[in-house]
């Protein structure tokens, strides 16, 4: 394959638009024009495997993505700690000088290269035995399964929109939901001074409005056994809390609910609010226990077995999850998606 | 990731909500699957713009859902309009790569299926939206397990209309003619079968097919611009998984496909659902290579 001789100038054409590219309209389009070249570069690196070779790959942009991070790893780690600079989210600027820089854009630039070409050992043992359109398919899925795990590692919050329908955050929504279910039959059942209030129903969008609130500061606190497990903490969030919590509200405020963790390792939160309402007992069955519906009134069952009047000491409880919250480090922010709520219900008995 | 194992163990009834979620969401990917396998099997075009169907069925739900009609009347409409698209695609694209090498339609429907992305995400934005069906939640073992109404619903759609596609390919006449091409393309056009309109027609079922199942994922689950690629390499998985013209075989592969979905959704987490999808097409493609091998080796 000799050039022609026309064909010599439509390359020195070239070369002289790459050169002076930069220099051309003030320097305005450089970016547009270096990723032009990198396009260039990237179609004949596929001219190699697709047209040379007959591999018709779709996924030789892993490679790209590979060399970016590694030479991006390379020359920052060349001035600073590269764990620090990745949890700060850019907000430390590296200062390079001119030297630093160029010697580890090189040096990440070769280590790009070898990188990915190590990597292409484990990824071409598996798919080069694939053939036609199945290799195609198979290096699409590969460099989609790559790019997703990498994403994945950066945990569920860089993977915009909650990802996939957020199964997971919703199933351990459920669990903590139903954690802190239990926890408020106990409180029920084993102390006297939980206390409802009815008089905030502000600042709430949609769902329940009155809640109960765990109040400390009531007379009769001494006189039951404080629940077992329960970790008391100022409302508002105001430090990152231990599990497991319920908050204490002392002041009424309509800001605060209660929020708990539902996934701690990646700070997020789900925001607890319950309604209680009396239960009108009004039909009894043999064995003294209330039903749903019907005519005479009667007493409710506490769970020690001992009846108590209607409407008493029996409560209807409605508990609400909402979620996912974000817990930034000082303050509880809405996430990325938009709230679910939850909700279980319960009949709880005191005890007397 | 042990933490969810052990979940799964200390309270199965996890299990049961997985494998109902799974089971819904897998019958609406083997109906993507069936139309791809269609399509494959008559004219020899994988279609990557498969996913991007779905989405854009979807979209049409969601939007005739913010206008204020239901989004169960989409799929008529859906029906109609998505197989009007697929005949205007194959028309202007399609028809002019079915002869060339495969990898030459691989590549066009590529090029298609990010010009649908693009152009989807200039109308109507990145963020996930899902279309309302306002039917309500059967909460089922303490609350554990929820199912919604819709997803009985869409099961039940999904089912009618794999029925309607097997009747309307083994007894009508276009059906036939469809059957008839993908055995021999050239003896149906010896025969008198005008194989380009059957290519049209079968582009267009495909696209049609595509954009219900898009509707139902609309309503059961969540569609973005950028979801399609995903729906694609599932119809990809599962096709591959369970061989062309099998349809007993992609209803199985669709609904285990949904099922280890929703687990490897559990175990890992959300932000590895897509990972796992897209590395499960990974190793059926590696495993069939394997198999593959193995049959070779057998037959010398």
């Amino acid at each position: 394959m000799s050039l022609q001789r026309w064909e010599y100038g439509v390359y020195a054409l070239l070369a002289l638009l790459a050169l002076g590219g930069p220099f051309m309209a003030d320097g305005a389009y450089t970016t547009q024009i270096a990723i032009l070249w990198l396009m260039v570069l990237m179609a004949a690196t596929w001219d190699v495997t697709g047209g040379h070779m007959g591999y018709n790959s779709l996924g030789n942009i892993t490679f790209f993505g590979i060399g970016m991070y590694i030479s991006a790893v390379v020359q920052v780690g060349m001035v600073y700690d590269v764990a620090e600079y990745t949890a700060s989210f850019g907000a430390i600027k590296v200062d390079f000088t001119d030297q630093q820089y160029y010697s580890g854009l090189l040096l990440g630039a070769v280590a790009a290269g070898l990188g990915a070409a190590l990597f292409s050992i484990p990824m071409g043992l598996c798919l080069f035995g694939l053939r036609g359109p199945y290799f195609a398919i198979g290096t699409l899925g590969a460099a989609l399964a790559v790019a997703e795990l990498i994403s994945g590692l950066g945990g569920l919050w860089n993977v915009a929109g909650g990802s996939v329908g957020d199964l997971a955050a919703r199933q351990r929504a459920i669990m903590v939901l139903n954690g802190q279910m239990a926890r408020l039959s106990s409180l029920y059942q084993y102390t006297d001074y939980a206390e409802t209030s009815t008089a905030d129903t502000t600042g709430y969008d949609g769902g329940p409005e009155p809640r109960l609130i765990y109040r400390t500061d009531l007379s009769n606190e001494l006189l039951g056994p404080k629940p077992q497990g329960f970790v008391e903490t100022e409302a508002g969030f105001s430090s990152a809390p231990a599990s497991p919590i319920l908050f204490v509200d002392e002041g009424g405020l309509s800001a605060d609910r209660n929020y708990v963790w539902i996934d701690k390792a990646r700070n997020i939160v789900g925001r607890l609010s319950w309604t209680e309402a009396d239960i009108v007992v009004n039909r009894c069955n043999a064995s003294n226990e209330y039903a749903l519906l019907g005519l005479l009134p009667c007493t409710c069952t506490d769970w020690s077995g001992n009846t108590a009047s209607g409407g008493d000491r029996c409560r209807f409880l409605t508990l609400y999850l909402d979620y996912p919250f974000h817990w930034n480090g000082s303050a509880v922010v809405a996430a990325p998606v938009s709230a679910r709520t939850i909700s279980l219900q319960t009949i709880v008995g005191r005890w007397r | 990731m042990l933490d969810n194992i052990n979940i799964l163990f200390v309270a199965p009834v996890f299990s049961l909500d997985l494998l109902l979620q799974g089971l819904f969401i897998g019958a609406i990917f083997a109906l993507a699957a069936y139309g791809l396998a269609l399509v494959w099997g008559v004219m020899n075009v994988k279609n990557l713009c498969q996913g991007e169907f779905v989405i854009v069925g979807g979209y049409i739900a969601y939007s005739m859902g913010s206008a204020g009609y239901h989004p169960l009347w989409a799929i008529p409409v859906v029906m109609v309009a998505m197989f009007a698209f697929g005949w205007g695609v194959y028309v202007t694209i399609i028809r002019r790569v079915v002869d060339r090498d495969m990898f030459t339609s691989l590549l066009a429907t590529f090029g298609m299926s990010l010009l649908i992305q693009q152009v989807l995400n200039l109308i109507y934005g990145p963020e996930v939206q899902t279309a309302e069906s306002g039917f309500g939640t059967y909460d089922l073992m303490d609350n554990m397990v929820n199912i919604p109404v819709i997803r009985l619903v869409s099961l039940g759609l999904t089912a009618a209309l794999a029925i309607a596609l097997v009747c309307f390919m083994r007894y009508s006449r276009m059906g036939q003619a469809i059957r008839a091409t993908a055995q021999d393309a050239r003896a149906a056009r010896v025969l008198g079968i005008d194989t380009d309109r059957i290519y049209a027609f079968t582009y267009a079922l495909n696209a049609a097919i595509c954009g219900t199942a898009g509707v139902l994922v609309s309503m059961i689950w969540v569609i973005q611009p950028y979801y399609g690629i995903v729906h694609s390499i599932r119809a990809f998985v599962i096709v591959t998984a369970a061989g062309l013209g099998n349809l007993p075989g992609v209803i199985m592969a669709g609904l285990g496909l949904g099922v280890a979905e929703k687990y490897a959704d559990f175990i890992f987490g959300a932000e590895f659902a897509v990972a796992a999808v897209v590395s499960m097409l990974v190793l059926v493609l590696i495993y069939r290579q394997i198999m593959l091998y193995r049959v070779r080796q057998v037959v010398r």
